[in-house]
């Protein structure tokens, strides 16, 4: 089951400069706090001159899709999925 | 100059006589004698299995090993881009529709194709391979094709990719890998063991594959080529091989009878860039619609690849247009002129124009089911029209309006007639080169 959504998310995120590499590692979604378990990829894109990375993460049984605006510095939760048919 | 249009993809195809007759002095001389060709292999042709599904498996882990299909909508009508290696085993085929594929699989999960994710990792396997080679060739967003100079070992440089593919790009990505003396084969020496497959095919091999292998395994060698090569009683690959070259010329009516002959040996013809001769764009329509439903769609097509057209540098002097129907018949024309065109509404207006005077019969309630609309006879942009002051004015607007969308996103400023077609012609992969 997928949901698409498009809310604005608190994330802590760490850099790592001996990768140079950049990765969630929890959010807060409603009243719960998830830990970042794997970071499944992470791709960019561009809207206009504004550059998002998309860090696409899973949390024990459910996937989330995170929004890094780098204009503005803020998160948006895209998808929340649990991996099952709809 | 010869040419025809790909109505799949909406683009002109155009193969001027000159590279035509380049190739043919390519062919090695006295080909009744010629045997496979002795070099060691070392083109090396890398596919990345189910490229959109493994990327969305690769991306979201809970996807793995269960059967994913990436679809253009999550309809039911919605269009299957790209199985699993999981869906395949159900039996599920790119081109199905969902409803189609859900009957196959209940368990099938459906996601939207998502471009930038699968641009992203084309470029990181482009990047990773240049580190083999200076001259890697982009055959597709899922291949990749390069000759490895000659102190390398074809396996071990082959190894060496899968395993930097899983630690630096993702661990859940597969590709096969294919190794021969030509393009051709190399392609079909990676289609051989899918997924995260190896062959070589050379002088040792060739003829053992060719008896495991069907005339359709040949890239090229399509459900029409079949049919002509029927019709001479070639009907197997080993056949297709031992045929003459006098035969084969025959049987294609072209050159394409003695490319084949020397493709088949093992020998390189195809190692040919064609310049860029049009811009294109196509679009299914969700359903189907009638003229004033399709004009915003069309102008958005048009504004597209007005947009691609000036990035390159290029205005066109030719348009064509291509509309099918419903009833499964079709329209086109096209139209050329000695001047060149650069700009989204004299693109529109030529095409709209064309329309308006070259279809005879409109039929009430025809409603059509796909356009395309084609740019060619490409220019160099060099200024030349800048002598008369309103063009200069015209070229500077273009260009005002292009910068607004560099910055702020595409589409925030468009022409009126775009109006009513924000939700179509989304952000999409063409398939092939």
């Amino acid at each position: 089951m997928i949901h698409k959504i498009s809310e604005p998310i608190s994330v802590i995120a760490s850099y790592n400069s001996d990768i140079r590499a950049a990765r969630p590692l929890s959010l807060k979604w409603g009243h719960h706090e998830y830990s970042v378990s794997q970071v499944g990829l992470r791709h960019t894109y561009r809207d206009g001159i504004t550059r998002h990375h998309v860090f696409s993460v899973v949390s024990n049984s459910l996937f989330f899709r995170l929004n890094l605006n780098t204009d503005n510095l803020s998160w948006t939760l895209e998808e929340v999925s649990d991996g099952l048919p709809d | 100059m010869a040419y025809q249009i790909n109505y799949f993809t909406g683009s002109l195809l155009v193969r001027c006589d000159q590279n035509q007759e380049d190739l043919t002095k390519k062919l090695p001389e006295n080909n009744s004698q010629i045997v496979f060709n002795p070099s060691a292999p070392n083109i090396l042709h890398i596919d990345l299995n189910s490229c959109f599904a493994s990327v969305e498996q690769q991306a979201n882990p809970l996807l793995r090993n269960k059967p994913v299909a990436v679809v253009h909508s999550d309809a039911p009508y919605g269009c299957i881009l790209a199985p699993s290696v999981e869906a395949k085993l159900w039996g599920i085929k790119t081109g199905m529709n969902l409803a189609e594929g859900k009957k196959l699989c209940p368990w099938l999960i459906a996601r939207e194709a998502d471009p930038p994710k699968y641009r992203e990792v084309h470029a990181k396997f482009a990047r990773l391979l240049n580190d083999y080679s200076d001259h890697v060739i982009s055959k597709s967003i899922d291949e990749f094709v390069f000759s490895l100079p000659s102190k390398f070992n074809p396996a071990e440089v082959s190894k060496d990719i899968k395993s930097r593919i899983k630690s630096e790009i993702g661990d859940y990505l597969r590709v096969s890998i294919g190794v021969s003396t030509n393009q051709i084969l190399a392609k079909l020496a990676s289609g051989l063991h899918k997924p995260d497959g190896f062959d070589i095919i050379d002088k040792n091999n060739f003829l053992e594959v060719y008896q495991t292998i069907k005339l359709q395994d040949f890239c090229g060698i399509n459900i029409r080529n079949e049919a002509r090569l029927h019709r001479v009683g070639i009907f197997t690959v080993p056949q297709f091989y031992s045929t003459s070259i006098q035969t084969l010329t025959s049987v294609f009516e072209s050159v394409l009878g003695r490319y084949w002959y020397t493709r088949l040996r093992g020998y390189e013809i195809d190692d040919v860039q064609f310049a860029r001769r049009s811009f294109g764009q196509s679009y299914v329509l969700p359903r189907p619609m009638q003229e004033t439903e399709w004009r915003p769609i069309l102008a958005k097509l048009v504004a597209k690849a007005a947009r691609r057209l000036r990035a390159a540098g290029f205005s066109a002097s030719g348009i064509h247009l291509y509309l099918r129907y419903t009833d499964h018949t079709s329209w086109h024309s096209g139209h050329n002129t000695s001047n060149l065109f650069y700009d989204d509404a004299s693109l529109l207006t030529s095409a709209l124009n064309l329309y308006s005077n070259r279809v005879t019969s409109k039929p009430v309630g025809r409603r059509v089911k796909k356009i395309a609309f084609t740019c060619f006879g490409l220019g160099e942009d060099n200024g030349q029209l800048s002598c008369l002051r309103d063009l200069v004015k015209q070229k500077s607007l273009v260009s005002s309006l292009d910068k607004i969308n560099d910055k702020w996103g595409e589409y925030s400023v468009t022409y009126g007639s775009m109006l009513g077609s924000k939700n179509h012609v989304r952000d999409a992969i063409a398939f092939g080169k």
